[in-house]
């Protein structure tokens, strides 16, 4: 995988707009994968396996084109930081300037 | 009855920790290296009793003290609050009675006259005994086996100042330490009392000068002959602290001075620079080349800390809250009061850098610091999304040749200040270890992170593994075996 950032979210914005595209266009019906069927961790082995499987693996995407294996799933972690995600800058930093 | 339920801050990861901690024989991922043996000792704050005023500081949290120590491969954790007579009052009472950041008027009339420092800021090692420091008053040593804290430091009386910084300067090839206290004859005073003291830790010099305003003068300079001395747009004023605020606020137009002052000289050879919106709060190094005087920080362009607001009520701007590595000239031949500044690193990055201590005052060649580099994998599934707060790297910023050497800490990671550690005493600048503690926000825990200063893309060579979060730091430092008395 190169250095260039190609995230999970970059990954997966990337991929809605082209199927929107393609969906419109009416060309390819196959690319119509769900972003659901996608997601991390939650990659569908009966429903991908004639699309490839994709897995994300330290926030980064992994195409499997065969479509024969297994997707990764990784371990469920505390998601620690989650709780405080959702604040300003200004009130994160207000508590956490040294983080 | 203690309820941080109504903290929005203070939740998951960042949700106080509030116990004392013994793990003997710590849990160890690689190899220990057998050339480290001493102690990395932390200090930061945790909330022993939650703050009576969304609007105070987070540097009003009660001291915590604690320890990773090194021997013969084996490492041990201890933690432990900082028992000054404000955690032993409150604790007497079971509610914070203390109010603000540094603003006695607001605390509870039965601790009037109680020292309401927290003593969370810096350990220090020196002559023979360990402290915890933090700007608002005097030292308080620490026990460096038990961490119990034994009470505050004076010098046998020999230092004046009613208060000592976090950020005291050991002389490398003196020995001597280079220390002060600003508001040092009390509350809203402009003076500032600088001191040279032994490595037998008695007071040999006293300055005493006045600075062109009141502010948070949290760090110094040390050249082999200068003091360099930062003061920069934290304002006060004894109505701001009647009306019940926190000890600083934020004047953007009020100018960055620097003094310079020769260390044999007295207050009348000291010179002050002046120059544009800046926050100086901590240093890597400074040096004297001929009539230059130069020093080499992270710098902010402006004030990094939202919880000292602005005093026109304008909002506090983030984008204006990152420190890049500068340079600082102050040429003492010139004739106006003008310096130079250089950035010499393009990305920001922590402001708690640190040097080769042996290096200190000297000609240098390496910095270290934590920083954010955002090509990294963040892994949101597991650790939640911090949307790219996290410091995950600790890099080597070679001034020489502006290159960069890191080390990324992990996915799910965020790193603490660094600490470095000489290999030996004889070895070349920089060979040695980097050290500092990680979060470990997938796995809920705290990972001291040891890895090969000169070698930093490698990985770490070891990591410690406590099974809690450990306090926060706001510093660490690195004391070897023969600079405390330890068991």
């Amino acid at each position: 995988m190169p250095r260039s950032r190609l995230t999970r979210r970059n990954f997966l914005t990337t991929l809605a707009a082209a199927g929107a595209v393609l969906r419109s266009l009416a060309l390819f019906p196959a690319a119509a994968i769900s972003l659901e069927t996608l997601s991390a961790g939650n990659a569908n082995d009966e429903s991908c396996s004639r699309s490839g499987v994709v897995s994300f693996h330290m926030d980064r995407p992994y195409f499997d084109q065969t479509g024969i294996s297994t997707p990764y799933y990784p371990p469920s972690g505390a998601r620690s930081a989650a709780p405080v995600a959702h604040l300003s800058e200004t009130a994160f930093r207000s508590e956490y300037c040294y983080l | 009855m203690v309820d941080f339920s109504n903290q929005p801050t203070m939740k998951g990861f960042f949700a106080p920790t509030r116990f004392e901690a013994d793990v003997y024989d710590c849990e160890v991922t690689g190899r220990i290296p057998t050339d480290i043996n001493g102690a990395f000792v932390r200090l930061g704050g945790d909330w022993l009793y939650p703050s009576k005023s969304a609007d105070d500081s987070p540097f009003n949290m009660d001291g915590y003290v604690s320890m990773f120590r090194f021997k013969n491969g084996i490492v041990d954790f201890k933690g432990r609050w900082v028992k000054t007579p404000r955690y032993v009052a409150d604790r007497a009472a079971h509610k914070q009675l203390f109010g603000v950041y540094r603003n006695p008027f607001t605390d509870d009339p039965s601790v009037r006259n109680l020292d309401r420092t927290v003593s969370n800021t810096t350990p220090l090692a020196f002559a023979g005994k360990l402290f915890t420091l933090k700007e608002d008053s005097l030292p308080y040593e620490i026990n460096c086996n038990t961490l119990e804290t034994v009470g505050p430091w004076n010098f046998h009386g020999k230092y004046k100042s009613l208060t000592f910084t976090a950020h005291p300067k050991v002389d490398p090839v003196t020995g001597e330490m280079i220390c002060y206290g600003y508001e040092a004859t009390g509350l809203e005073t402009n003076d500032v009392f600088l001191y040279t003291v032994n490595k037998k830790g008695e007071v040999t010099r006293e300055v005493r000068f006045k600075v062109p305003y009141i502010s948070m003068v949290h760090d110094i300079g040390l050249t082999q002959k200068h003091v360099i001395i930062p003061v920069y747009g934290f304002v006060t004023s004894m109505d701001r602290l009647k009306e019940g605020k926190v000890h600083w606020g934020w004047d953007s137009k009020a100018p960055s001075y620097v003094g310079v002052i020769p260390r044999d000289g007295d207050a009348k050879d000291i010179r002050w620079f002046k120059g544009p919106e800046r926050a100086t709060v901590h240093t890597l190094n400074a040096r004297t080349e001929g009539e230059n005087v130069i020093l080499e920080a992270p710098i902010y362009d402006s004030n990094p800390f939202p919880f000292f607001p602005p005093v026109d009520g304008s909002p506090w701007d983030p984008q204006k809250a990152r420190a890049y590595i500068r340079r600082n000239t102050f040429n003492l031949a010139s004739k106006d009061d003008g310096f130079t500044e250089e950035k010499l690193f393009p990305m920001n990055v922590s402001d708690l850098g640190r040097v080769d201590d042996r290096y200190l005052s000297l000609p240098y060649r390496y910095a270290f610091t934590a920083y954010g580099d955002r090509d990294r994998p963040f892994d949101e599934a597991r650790a939640g999304n911090l949307r790219g707060r996290v410091n995950n790297c600790y890099g080597r910023f070679d001034l020489a040749t502006g290159k960069l050497n890191s080390y990324f800490a992990g996915d799910t990671h965020s790193l603490q200040e660094v600490c470095f550690i000489p290999r030996t005493n004889s070895s070349e600048e920089g060979a040695g270890y980097i050290i500092g503690v990680a979060s470990n926000y997938a796995e809920m825990r705290s990972e001291l992170i040891i890895a090969d200063a000169q070698h930093l893309e490698e990985g770490d060579v070891a990591r410690v593994i406590l099974p809690f979060r450990a306090t926060a730091q706001v510093h660490g430092r690195w004391v070897s075996e023969n600079e405390l008395p330890f068991d």
